[in-house]
């Protein structure tokens, strides 16, 4: 049989799989929520402003809040972006360089989208308040476009007995992954996922302003609800088309054919159903704050149950490729225990730092 | 190779682009943050309300700058290097992922706190700003401590190759005066820097306060630590095994021997080397000159002689980055594997996985089963479609794709096409099978079978003006060749053809006997130390030099 993927690099591998794994899913999902936040938000942002002009002072507001927060939120989903792929590449190297270098011209066009959406964040958080549009329309295309590159070399990478035909077809790093049946669902599945969850920070964000202003507190609540109830009633068709567009054995496996695959794809879909039951009775309730608590944590189960099953079907496609682990590891235990204990440090380092500055203000 | 190749001319250029744009940020993202907490103290303690709005001021553009233009990049320098040398990126991160996940968590942190530190100056009291200003600092620092790690080691693995330890991979023989040399770096930057955002001070005085502080406490300590430490890195790198005094064509192992080859030329070694140190040295001097020049106009330094500072400081450290980049080739990674991605063949791979790995990739497994067979990533037309000759050139250009492109362009940057034109196959050929001596150049020996190397000999041919039929039937000699001919074609005319830099008859032929060419043709090395021994029987150095003769005497010149 001829091989359709890289050989394995003879430096051995510095960890058994499973620890790389179990790292790559919990970057993967810090990233996920961070970007979700900074995609949809950037989507919710522009509609947002654009409602503004019509004289919704709660859009307005909404929209300001939205633009102080992007340059955080895009500093968090490019940094736990760096760690996911960090790990992707140790456990998935030989189908994800071989993917990007086959879209090498859209990959790198990634980073000056990604600088062009950062600035256009600090420059809307510099004067949130102000009433233009096009700014924050920069920052949303900007980061559609991040998302579709990286939705197409996500399912590229899948696709590794396609690669050295396509190769030899054309060597310039132009090619997207529009031959395959599952990319549009899987970038409209990435799209309105990040509505979704942004409509669900959005409801989060309001309980501050329960106190201070609860009328726009509600206003909030009910807009996150209704942004994650629009994206979520889009997403279910959008879901079932992407999975209508897996291999036959994938799909069989994953309704039923593998209890886990089928139990984490039941519980994902499960717990969104929950999330919006939860967010329709938050945004009728008296004491909405346990209703939206709840409501998130109805999402993220959502989130990781979701991640673990499109990493199930990652897994499928690569193994049934001939992708699995080398024979040869040579764990470097101390290594793994310094950065464990780095780990906790500046997760430490970096609560204590924030919540310094959430103190009153002090004088100079 | 075994990962597909991104064609597009000179990828080092795309990685040097973005690397460099990376290191001049991020190295004052480093210095900048100590800069930033201590002038923040100076300010305080001395009560200098306008130097501490100074800061403050320059802490917007330090995180504006490196937060987003210095973070992405390098996040860009990632995707870089994983799309031009996916090879050598998949060894490095098998090798220290622990230590990029080390840096990672320095790196949160650093991001975390320039975040604080520039939303907490109306919102902390300064003891905690300024505590949040160090953590900034040391995150950083140990950011470029441990990158600075696995980036000199690229240059001398040191006993990696034998033990395959990350510690003796991180702390390799030039890690220390590398950090030096970095720190020294980052120290300078947040000076000139400085200087970028003091020239809008509308305060004459204020402007010379940070003038004189930015260029005798910042720049100063630079300008005196950086030369020591480059030096020390540089003999570090030598007596690691990187071959220092060849790169720079220096004809004796002497300091005095290098400083002339940089005055006046070196007709061997590396040119991008010697080209990038004598940029390098150029500019940092000019550097040196217009910071004394903004010390001596007091507070009455603008926008042009700012920014001609800051360009010869990019000059001088990306023109420095580029050599050290340029020392380490032919390898990617230093004797362990070349820049295309061939490996040597030796290292803890071989002397701990002996059998249990198949690497195909080695000088010795390409060698015996063919470059072209051991890759999945080929573009090869059909054999149906073309001539014999000109699918010879068409093998021989897929060879040229997959073991020269990640240096070689056909007529941009590091260009083929002035080394092969006019050159016959037999001298393509016979330059190929010595690559890796050839003139000193640092090439990576070729890799692959014979015919292989015919094919890419006859594909160079091509590119240089040869018809594909022509320079097939040039490859086979006919029986009645005269030997003499062969013999220059094969073994001198790369250099001395008639088109070529030292072509024959400028070494005045004529005055020279059958005999004395003879024996000079027995002590090739010693004539000139670029010259390879040639290798020929005595009869064959007999018929060479009669041709010789022959040819000056014909007064035709020697064909290339």
């Amino acid at each position: 049989m001829t091989p359709v993927l890289p050989q394995v690099d003879p430096v051995p591998w510095p960890a058994p799989p499973i620890v790389f794994w179990i790292l790559l899913m919990i970057t993967s999902t810090l990233h996920v929520i961070a970007m979700n936040a900074v995609l949809g938000g950037s989507i919710i942002a522009v509609v947002s402003r654009w409602a503004a002009r019509s004289g919704n002072p709660h859009q307005a507001r909404l929209a300001a809040l939205i633009g102080k927060a992007m340059p955080v939120s895009i500093a968090a989903a490019v940094t736990f972006g760096v760690a996911a792929l960090l790990f992707l590449q140790v456990l998935y190297g030989r189908a994800f360089f071989s993917s990007s270098v086959l879209m090498a011209r859209y990959w790198m066009a990634v980073i000056p989208l990604v600088i062009a959406a950062y600035y256009a964040a600090y420059a809307i958080a510099r004067r949130p308040e102000r009433k233009g549009v096009a700014l924050a329309i920069v920052c949303a295309v900007a980061l559609v476009a991040v998302a579709f590159i990286l939705s197409n070399n996500m399912g590229l990478m899948l696709r590794v007995e396609a690669l050295p035909g396509l190769f030899a077809r054309d060597a310039r790093g132009v090619h997207l992954n529009v031959a395959d049946r599952t990319m549009v669902p899987r970038y409209l599945h990435v799209l309105f996922g990040a509505l979704g969850t942004a409509g669900v920070l959005v409801s989060v964000f309001a309980l501050a302003f329960r106190k201070r202003d609860p009328a726009f507190a509600s206003w909030m609540i009910l807009c996150g609800a209704a942004w994650f109830a629009a994206a979520t009633v889009l997403n279910f068709p959008v879901g079932l088309w992407w999975m209508g567009m897996l291999p036959t054995d994938t799909l069989e496996q994953l309704l039923g054919g593998n209890v886990t695959a089928a139990v984490l794809l039941a519980a994902g879909l499960v717990s969104i159903l929950v999330t919006m039951a939860l967010l329709a009775v938050a945004s009728q309730a008296h004491e909405p704050a346990g209703w939206v608590a709840a409501a998130a944590a109805g999402l993220a189960v959502g989130l990781v149950t979701m991640l673990l099953t499109r990493d199930f079907v990652r897994d499928e496609a690569l193994r049934n490729a001939g992708l699995t682990p080398p024979a040869w590891i040579v764990p470097q235990w101390d290594l793994m225990s310094l950065f464990a204990v780095l780990l906790v440090a500046a997760a430490a380092t970096v609560t204590w730092m924030i919540l310094r500055l959430r103190r009153p203000v002090s004088p100079l | 190779m075994n990962y597909p190749i991104w064609d597009l001319p000179a990828p080092g250029l795309l990685i040097a682009f973005v690397a460099i744009v990376h290191v001049f940020i991020s190295h004052f993202a480093v210095g900048g943050g100590l800069f930033l907490v201590l002038t923040e103290r100076k300010a305080r303690r001395e009560q200098d309300a306008a130097l501490l709005a100074y800061v403050k001021a320059h802490t917007r553009f330090f995180a504006l700058l490196t937060l987003v233009l210095g973070a992405i990049t390098g996040v860009g320098i990632w995707f870089t290097i994983g799309l031009v040398n996916p090879a050598a990126t998949s060894s490095l991160i098998n090798t220290f992922v622990w230590g990029w996940a080390i840096e990672w968590t320095f790196f949160v942190v650093e991001i975390a706190a320039a975040m604080v530190y520039l939303y907490g100056w109306d919102r902390l009291p300064a003891s905690t700003h300024m505590t949040v200003g160090w953590i900034y600092f040391w995150s950083a620092w140990l950011s470029l401590v441990v990158i600075n790690g696995i980036l000199s080691f690229m240059l001398t693995p040191g006993g990696w190759l034998t033990t395959g330890s990350f510690w003796d991979g991180m702390l390799n023989p030039t890690y220390l005066p590398s950090v030096i040399a970095r720190t020294a770096v980052a120290v300078g930057l947040a000076g000139i820097y400085a200087l970028l955002t003091a020239r809008r001070q509308p305060d004459p005085a204020l402007k010379e306060t940070i003038a004189r502080y930015a260029i005798l406490t910042w720049v100063a300590p630079m300008a005196i630590v950086l030369p020591l430490s480059i030096v020390w890195f540089v003999v570090a790198a030598g007596a690691a095994g990187v071959p220092v005094r060849e790169i720079f064509g220096a004809e004796q192992p002497s300091w005095n021997a290098v400083v002339d080859v940089l005055v006046r030329g070196a007709q061997q070694g590396h040119p991008v080397a010697q080209w990038a140190l004598r940029a390098s040295l150029v500019a940092a001097f000019a550097a040196l000159l217009l910071s004394v020049s903004v010390l001596l106009r007091r507070g009455r330094y603008g926008r042009p002689l700012v920014a001609s500072l800051m360009l010869c400081a990019f000059v001088a450290f990306g023109a420095a980055e580029w050599m050290r980049e340029d020392l380490r080739k032919p390898y990617v990674i230093g004797r362990y594997m070349f820049v295309n991605g061939v490996r040597v063949g030796n290292g803890p791979v071989r002397s701990a996985a002996a059998g249990a790995l198949n690497d195909t990739f080695t000088v010795d497994s390409l060698n015996a089963t063919g470059v072209l067979p051991a890759t999945i990533w080929r573009r090869l037309p059909a054999e149906s479609a073309l001539t014999p000759a000109a699918q010879l050139a068409a093998d021989g250009r897929e060879v040229f794709r997959v073991l020269c492109t990640q240096c070689h362009t056909i007529d941009g940057y590091v260009a083929i096409r002035p080394l092969v034109a006019g050159a016959s196959p037999l001298a393509i050929d016979a330059t190929l099978a010595r690559l890796h001596t050839w003139r000193g150049r640092r090439m990576p020996p070729f890799t692959g079978l014979p015919e292989e190397r015919r094919a890419l000999a006859v594909y160079l041919a091509t590119v240089g003006g040869m018809s594909a039929g022509d320079a097939a039937r040039a490859l086979a000699p006919a029986e009645s060749e005269d030997e003499g001919h062969t013999l220059f074609e094969t073994n001198c005319s790369m250099c001395h053809g008639r088109d070529a830099q030292f072509p024959f008859s400028s070494f005045a032929p004529r005055r020279r006997s059958a005999q004395q060419l003879y024996e000079m043709l027995g002590r090739l090395p010693q004539v000139n130390d670029m010259m390879a021994p040639l290798e020929a029987s005595e009869a064959q150095r007999r018929a060479l030099a009669d041709y010789l003769v022959r040819i000056a005497r014909d007064g035709k010149g020697e064909p290339r």
